[in-house]
């Protein structure tokens, strides 16, 4: 072994104000990390024993609550368990949900191959800032203006009150829209240009080369913009809230007032006290709200990591 | 049925061809006058006239931006789809000016064939990238598909790799591999000219010694124009040569004559690998 060096005597040995700077910035980012996991981490365990007591505490059964038709958490039935039939909010939410897929999904697909494979210099100049504003809409005024417009419409048109899934079904479509638009925009414009060439040096006409190219290519990211469009739709409280009526019945046809498991849960919060039964079961509307979304996100990555593969 | 169906404009032309353009001779089957093409104010390619005899591979030279890619592109009318892309002087493909109003496109890219730098298979099975070409202009007949793709592979020398495979997707083959199944997509469309632009710049020396022997033996039913920055390729596989520089063509001649006795001083340096 040569001569030790010191530990003062080398350069390499010397602390420098990098390194420390490299440590405060590896902290602060963990922390930053750490109080995010840990809120996530208590806001899913909140919700978890909440919506379960209802039928540890409560003794409400499952299969009322996914089968039953009348909600009515404050009374027990004659086996002495909470009335917690969910059924119509479950039926009235994946209505609006699906529906409003079916509505948007398309009419955002069509939007956003314009954009990108039609007229893209207006697309990107003008049409991309007005989409993207649109996102940035307050939920709300979307309900608002369902209630004003969409509402007194169908009432002129359909027999009823107006309310119902069918006006639900407007305003979210037109809520999510530009969301999908904008996600699926992305998809599209992320085909590559070599693939659009190839299709093209094939003498392929432009239709020719979105239908059989890139709207193939950009699938995967197009059933993402879909899906994320419906978690949002899924998770809206407020605007729906406003134009569907809320009426805790399995409605006959979209244009009777039917309602969600947001709208149940928005309207019924101010009414019940922390720990009574009728307070667990809103807390088990919340858990299958949380579930849905974890099942959508879940959806979401399948799909993304289908596609990187 | 199917040549029928797929080269309905070759018959009409050959009479055009002599009223068109008197001094083409017959064997060549493309030809550029004067050909130029500008980017917004940049001249990528100035003044190139140079005709491609049949059945001839010619190789187009050149240190990198010197036009060739954009020259080769502007044959199929690529660049119609490059905005702020202008092309001046005319094009003559069996007599037919490329550039005229009444020249359907689609039909100009199914007899010109073009394979890309980077080998770009769809995200389809292999058999329905061979069959992308046909289907789209109305081939339904599962047999007939079959027998072109069978057909179509064998030439691009990929059957006896991928025969028992011919529904997994193509994105799973070796680039190699991916760019000899572009070929065989080009060639399904029956073209009589193929554009090549750097077919192997991106493949391992195994896969481009695959695509220069298949270049060789497609030479026999096709005129092959190919983009290539490698001098040896050029010298090993092309019958003739053009040397871009700048946007112009420097020097056009017999693949020997120019690899063994240039005209240019210029061409020389660049073979020698002076310039580029």
């Amino acid at each position: 072994m040569a001569k030790m060096i010191k530990e003062t005597e080398h350069p390499l040995y010397r602390k420098s104000n990098k390194m420390r700077m490299e440590r405060i910035g590896k902290w602060l980012t963990f922390l930053s990390v750490a109080l995010t996991a840990t809120i996530t981490a208590a806001i899913l365990f909140l919700v978890f024993s909440k919506g379960v007591s209802t039928f540890i505490v409560n003794d409400g059964s499952v299969k009322e609550f996914f089968t039953g038709t009348t909600w009515n958490p404050a009374e027990v039935n004659s086996l002495g368990q909470p009335i917690i039939g969910a059924l119509p909010f479950l039926v009235g939410s994946l209505a609006v949900t699906g529906i409003s897929a079916l509505i948007a999904g398309p009419l955002a697909i069509g939007a956003a191959i314009f954009m990108s494979e039609i007229a893209p210099n207006t697309g990107k100049r003008i049409m991309q800032p007005v989409i993207e504003l649109l996102v940035g809409i307050p939920s709300v005024v979307y309900g608002f203006i369902g209630l004003t417009v969409v509402v007194p419409f169908l009432r002129g048109l359909f027999p009823g009150s107006g309310f119902g899934i069918a006006a639900g079904t407007i305003v979210l479509s037109v809520m999510i829209l530009p969301t999908v638009t904008s996600l699926a925009l992305d998809a599209i414009q992320a085909v590559p240009r070599s693939l659009r060439e190839a299709s093209l040096a094939l003498g392929s006409t432009r239709w020719q080369m979105i239908c059989k190219v890139v709207l193939k290519t950009a699938k995967p990211g197009l059933l993402m913009a879909v899906i994320f469009g419906m978690a949002r739709a899924f998770g809206e409280a407020l605007a729906v809230q406003m134009v569907i009526g809320n009426a805790s019945v399995i409605p006959h046809s979209l244009f009777e007032p039917a309602s969600t498991v947001t709208s149940i849960l928005t309207m019924g919060m101010g009414y019940t006290v922390m720990g009574q039964a009728e307070n667990n079961a809103l807390w088990s509307l919340a858990l299958v709200l949380l579930l849905m979304s974890l099942f959508f996100t879940i959806a979401v990555r399948m799909i993304g990591k289908g596609k990187s593969s | 049925m199917q040549s029928v169906a797929l080269q309905p404009v070759t018959m009409k032309t050959n009479r055009i061809k002599q009223a068109d353009s008197p001094d083409l001779q017959y064997s060549s089957v493309l030809q550029t006058t004067n050909l130029s093409v500008y980017y917004g104010g940049h001249c990528a390619v100035d003044q190139v006239s140079l005709s491609f005899p049949k059945q001839s591979v010619t190789a187009l030279i050149g240190p990198s931006g010197c036009g060739k890619s954009t020259f080769l592109r502007s044959i199929n009318r690529m660049n119609d789809d490059v905005d702020s892309c202008r092309t001046e002087g005319a094009i003559y493909y069996e007599g037919v000016d490329l550039h005229s109003p009444h020249v359907n496109l689609h039909e100009i890219r199914k007899q010109i064939g073009m394979v890309f730098q980077r080998p770009v298979p769809f995200a389809k099975s292999i058999f329905k990238n061979v069959a992308a070409g046909p289907m789209r202009y109305g081939v339904k007949d599962k047999k007939e598909l079959q027998r072109i793709v069978e057909e179509n592979l064998k030439k691009a020398a990929l059957w006896e790799e991928v025969k028992d495979q011919l529904h997994t997707s193509a994105l799973r083959l070796s680039g190699g591999q991916q760019q000899r199944l572009c070929i065989a997509r080009a060639l399904a469309l029956q073209p009589s000219v193929l554009l090549l632009d750097e077919p192997a710049s991106a493949l391992d020396p195994v896969s481009t010694t695959k695509i220069e022997e298949l270049i060789s033996q497609l030479k026999k039913d096709y005129t092959i124009v190919i983009v290539t920055h490698n001098m040896q390729q050029a010298a090993r596989i092309s019958d003739e040569v053009a040397y871009f520089y700048m946007g112009r063509v420097i020097e056009h001649g017999p693949t020997e004559q120019v690899f063994t006795n240039p005209r240019h001083e210029q061409t020389a340096h660049y073979i020698n690998g002076r310039i580029g």
